[in-house]
């Protein structure tokens, strides 16, 4: 094999996040030479799934990777070492280092989502086995409880609630009166049919969704709680706009029964969206691509480079070639190159001005003893078991007792927190374990780790369990996200302003939330448009390579 | 590990497949042996694989009982060492080479047990393999590392050991036989069968058994 240098790369993509192995996959059958290069001694980027020992390194260098990763504020407790578990076994201990595999991108991936038509089209949904998501809970408190009918509930500190998967489970459902009924069904009607949204979304589209569930449908707020949880808004009710609420509600409703009943949400195993990037990055490796990690580009923070600024990436006009220098000092030479701002040769957070803008979501990754069966309940008659579990705690439910004090409160409340539970099914912990990764974008950051402390508290709290269910050992950090792109301009999105140089692609960040986003795909597919020519109707299209196909179903 | 169970169409048969990876030094045959086991082809004069290689193989254990492998090959990538730490990633079985006529590649394949019985899942079987046993055949004094040197790092290891030829097939099915044989299926699928063979979610649209699954591109 020749040496990097001496090749003159196709496509040289940067970062083995979710994006570029995606990429890497569309490209695997191109004929392209594609060098696939990962600053990280590991696969996966922000999207990766580590192990406890990996997860203690990943902690220290994201802690002080400051301007040159999204992280920052991380911090691990191992609370069996604080407070060892005398003379237990099993799943009450922690397991070993590679027992686990704790997802950096723990989403839940719709069943309407873009990406697995993708991944069965492209032939590698073979790799991959996914799990559904069964349940979405919601946390109320004792006197919102204690309001409903059922105020036997023993709500000391507040429980949960499942929220009805369908217009079934709200006719079963004896906590709602008739009346309310009749106005959730005419609102789940409404959401479930896109043609009637365009009129609602001109007229409420910029006003606040409760007041549009209030006003328009006579909606009372003990039901819009949630509703609004459906949405995974980042922001309290009051800033959830239309606009954003029924379009995810919409996905929501109409993604239930899409792959078997009961159930509208997948979550991949083996540790989240990490597997699907390695199994399209081994995809890339079997189509001929050269991957090499350990291996970034020499970053602007380089004082020499610090200077030149934008010549990190230098363009040459008439060869339309770029030359890169990789860590190390080896040059490349590539057509095009593709990258998160993480991965490409940029200076970031240079203005102090930009932090003031940035935004952070505050995330914990939690390791409980105990399978917290009580969340995984079979959603529907022949539904697949459940292996993720979705807990909302709403505005209002976690606000310390003095709320004049609450941080950021200027009358609207702390965001919703959002918690999803990955069962030992996922492959992520041992039996008898499961792992709840919380996420609230938290305006202040101030005390929103704390903050997300409580909710899994509370949740370990009110599932009963024998031995009662402990926290082992959990991570928390915070993550700096853009929000998505508002614009349907994909080309104009993947544009890389900080490069005269319209040959480097810059894909944006997947949006650590709860779901995954469509535009991740379609950044992919416009970068595989730039790359290839117009033509994208191969995109992701492929045949079994030969000798790899079925030959005998397992069933 | 991708181990994947569940009980066929008929009673009592099953399937079960398993992800394997194969690691060693550059030129020892790792790619001739997938080629063998899985055409039952050799070629003299291969050169150095382009890319890497990903192939399947299905083979009978008994009557009722079929094992599947996925096989990812990281021929031709070897001097960047960064495809195996996405192959060997939840793998079931590992195959690790080296050439019985080149004294080096035995360490070479003694540093990836190392790495394997590190990095990869705690109960991965793996399997050493001497290849071209073919050579040493026609010219013993060819031979650089004994048999016994290399079956006595192999018991103190706890791996499988076999010196193969990919060129005369010599041991070829044997080793991924005994492979399968090692293969924790009565565990695999006491947990899968119990409830439903099919726990997972099939992304597919069709019912499974229609077209579509079908591999023909002929």
């Amino acid at each position: 094999m020749e040496s990097l240098s001496d090749t003159v790369w196709d496509v040289v993509l940067a970062g083995t996040g979710l994006a570029q192995s995606l990429l890497a996959l569309s490209l695997s059958r191109s004929g392209k030479k594609v060098l696939h290069v990962d600053k990280n001694e590991y696969y996966g980027g922000l999207e990766a799934a580590l192990s406890l020992q990996e997860a203690e390194i990943w902690a220290e260098a994201a802690d002080e990777g400051a301007g040159s990763s999204p992280y920052r504020h991380a911090t691990i407790k191992n609370l069996e070492r604080e407070a060892p578990v005398q003379e237990a076994d099993g799943a009450l201990k922690l397991g070993f280092s590679r027992a686990y595999s704790l997802s950096l991108s723990p989403q839940l991936i719709y069943t309407r989502s873009n990406l697995l038509p993708v991944l069965v089209s492209s032939k590698v949904y073979r790799q991959l086995e996914f799990l559904a998501v069964g349940s979405w809970w919601i946390y109320e408190n004792k006197d919102v409880t204690e309001g409903g009918q059922d105020g036997e509930g023993d709500a000391r500190q507040g429980g949960l609630r499942r929220i009805p998967g369908g217009r079934e489970d709200v006719f079963a459902d004896k906590s709602i009166d008739l009346r309310s009924t009749r106005s959730l069904m005419r609102f789940l009607k409404l959401a479930a049919d896109p043609e009637t949204h365009m009129s609602i979304l001109e007229e409420w589209g910029n006003r606040a969704f409760p007041d549009f569930l209030e006003s328009r449908l006579s909606i009372p707020p003990r039901l819009q709680a949630p509703l609004l949880a459906l949405t995974s808004s980042p922001h309290p009710p009051t800033e959830t706009l239309t606009s954003y609420a029924l379009p995810r509600i919409h996905r929501h409703l109409t993604s239930i029964g899409m792959f078997g009943p009961g159930f509208g949400a997948v979550v991949p195993k083996w540790g989240g969206l990490a597997e699907i990037a390695q199994v399209a990055c081994r995809a890339g490796a079997v189509g001929g691509g050269v991957y090499v990690l350990k291996r970034g580009f020499e970053s602007a923070e380089m004082p020499d480079l610090q200077a030149s600024g934008r010549n990190s990436v230098r363009f040459d006009k008439d060869t339309g070639l770029s030359t890169l220098c990789l860590q190390g000092g080896e040059q490349i030479r590539s057509h095009w190159v593709v990258g998160s701002i993480w991965d490409l040769p940029l200076q970031i957070d240079q203005n102090p001005g930009d932090r003031m803008q940035t935004n952070y979501v505050a995330r914990s990754i939690t390791i409980v003893s105990g399978s917290l069966a009580q969340l995984f309940p079979s959603p529907a008659e022949g539904a697949p078991p459940p292996a993720g579990a979705v807990v909302v705690y709403p505005t209002g439910t976690l606000e310390p007792q003095s709320t004049d004090q609450t941080p950021g409160s200027s009358g609207l409340g702390l965001p919703p927190v959002y918690l999803i539970i990955h069962s030992s099914d996922t492959g992520e912990c041992p039996a008898g374990q499961c792992v709840i990764y919380a996420c609230s974008f938290h305006p202040t950051n101030a005390d929103s780790h704390q903050i997300l402390q409580v909710a899994v508290a509370k949740l370990v709290a009110s599932v009963r369990e024998d031995p009662p269910a402990t926290v082992l050992w959990c991570m928390h950090y915070d993550q700096r996200y853009n929000l998505p792109a508002t614009t349907e301009d994909y080309e104009a999105n993947i544009r890389c302003d900080h490069f005269m140089n319209d040959h480097v692609l810059q894909l944006p960040d997947v949006v650590p939330g709860m779901a995954l986003e469509d535009d991740v795909l379609k950044h992919v597919r416009a970068a595989y448009r730039r790359i290839v020519g117009d033509d994208d109707v191969a995109f992701m299209l492929f045949d079994d390579r030969e000798g790899t196909g079925d030959d005998i179903d397992e069933n | 590990m991708t181990s994947r169970v569940s009980t066929g169409t008929r009673p009592g048969a099953r399937f079960a497949q398993f992800k394997l990876v194969l690691l060693g030094e550059s030129a020892v045959g790792k790619s001739s042996l997938v080629l063998r086991f899985v055409k039952d082809q050799f070629d003299d004069y291969r050169e150095s694989t382009i890319g890497a290689a990903f192939l399947t193989q299905t083979i009978s254990l008994d009557d009722t009982t079929t094992v599947k492998f996925e096989i990812w090959d990281t021929a031709g990538q070897e001097r960047y060492k960064s495809l195996a730490p996405m192959y060997y990633r939840n793998a079931n079985c590992a195959v690790v080479v080296y050439d019985i006529t080149q004294a080096s590649s035995l360490d070479k394949a003694k540093a990836w047990v190392k790495e394997l019985q590190r990095q990869a899942n705690e109960n991965i079987i793996i399997a050493l393999a001497g290849n071209k046993a073919d050579l040493v055949a026609e010219h013993p004094d060819k031979r650089a590392i004994t048999t016994s040197d290399a079956e006595a790092y192999a018991r103190e290891a706890g791996l499988l050991f076999f010196e193969t030829s990919a060129k005369t097939a010599e041991n070829v099915r044997e080793l991924f036989t005994a492979i399968a044989r090692k293969l924790p299926l009565e565990q695999a699928g006491a947990r899968n069968m119990r409830s439903n063979p099919r726990q997972g979610v099939d992304l597919r649209p069709e019912a499974p058994g229609t077209q579509g699954g079908g591999a023909c591109n002929c």
